[in-house]
């Protein structure tokens, strides 16, 4: 069963990891290292785990391959330039179809008249007027 | 060119320096983009294999983390800030992929009871802090393995020194706890 004290030597188990312990503090620790097994048995299981922690950390070892410059400078490019592409593809859209509006624009205004092929020609046919007729064109009441 | 850029500003101090390539990347400078890479590329890899305890993995996400950080190298607002704002973008992916692969985990052990305590000790430490979450592994790692002051691992996880303190403090215990039924096994 733990008592206050070996709450506050847990307590400070974990404060004198980062700080020294004050003369006080160092003579309870002491005073309960003796008085509680328990306790000076988890003292020791932390200064070990933390101690292994420490030692499992990777060092210089832990460098990335020689190829990482390289790859994170093209994934890079190719990111600037999704990004730019993606800044301005409103800008050249918009471009694109008033481009296109005025390409067409301009060609209907400029087109050549056709006097045979287009409704417009036909409209401007000039027709001789002549007598003569081909009966198969009336309608057969007046033939 | 890299090298005449590195040899003309060798007596410049590397913050400055820093700051220097900074700028001429926002410029859209490619070689300093390749120097800032060269300078941070060992400390992210070694943050990122410490916290995921995965060296490709760890790639992988400095990879992102550089990514990520050029792509908002416009809004950064002071120069002086992007290695710790790098350092930021790493850990948080980090714990990004803690946190996914600690959810697996739990379906895993659901599905398949752990068969003992590992022989070797990085398995065992990887197992143990396996077994945390996110926030207090990160924690931990920060203060232990990378050996970061309590401020910096606040500025790193912006969270306030208290929850820093209180954290490594929880995990300090969970860890030995998990340390303890490790090796009663």
């Amino acid at each position: 069963m733990k008592g206050p004290g070996c709450r506050r030597f847990g307590r400070l188990l974990s404060e004198i990891v980062d700080r020294e312990a004050t003369p006080r503090e160092e003579a309870f620790l002491g005073r309960h290292r003796a008085a509680c097994d328990a306790c000076a048995r988890e003292e020791e299981a932390a200064s070990m785990s933390l101690n292994l922690l420490r030692c499992a950390a990777f060092g210089t070892e832990a460098d990335a391959e020689p190829s990482f410059d390289r790859r994170v400078l093209r994934r890079a490019q190719v990111t600037m330039l999704r990004d730019g592409v993606r800044y301005w593809s409103p800008a050249l859209l918009g471009g694109a179809v008033a481009a296109g509006l005025l390409l067409a624009a301009v060609q209907a205004m400029t087109k050549p008249v056709d006097p045979t092929g287009s409704h417009l020609g036909e409209a401007r046919r000039v027709v001789k007027p002549s007598l003569a007729y081909n009966a198969d064109d009336l309608p057969k009441t007046l033939r | 060119m890299l090298d005449a850029a590195r040899f003309s500003s060798a007596a410049v101090d590397p913050a400055a320096l820093e700051r220097q390539w900074v700028a001429r990347v926002r410029k859209g400078d490619e070689a300093a983009l390749g120097l800032l890479i060269e300078r941070h590329r060992m400390r992210l890899v070694r943050t990122a294999a410490n916290l995921l305890r995965d060296r490709h993995e760890a790639e992988d996400v400095s990879q992102e983390a550089f990514l990520k950080a050029f792509r908002e190298i416009a809004k950064l607002r002071d120069d002086r800030a992007f290695s710790g704002y790098l350092y930021r973008i790493c850990v948080r992916l980090c714990m990004d992929r803690l946190r996914l692969k600690r959810a697996e985990l739990v379906e895993f052990d659901r599905a398949e009871p752990c068969q003992g305590p590992a022989v070797e000790n990085r398995v065992v430490i990887e197992r143990l802090l396996d077994q945390l979450p996110a926030d207090l592994r990160t924690t931990l790692v920060l203060r232990e393995m990378e050996q970061l002051s309590y401020d910096e691992v606040a500025a790193v996880m912006q969270v306030p020194v208290g929850t820093v303190r209180s954290r490594l403090h929880t995990a300090r215990e969970r860890f030995r706890h998990l340390w303890l039924e490790a090796n009663k096994d």
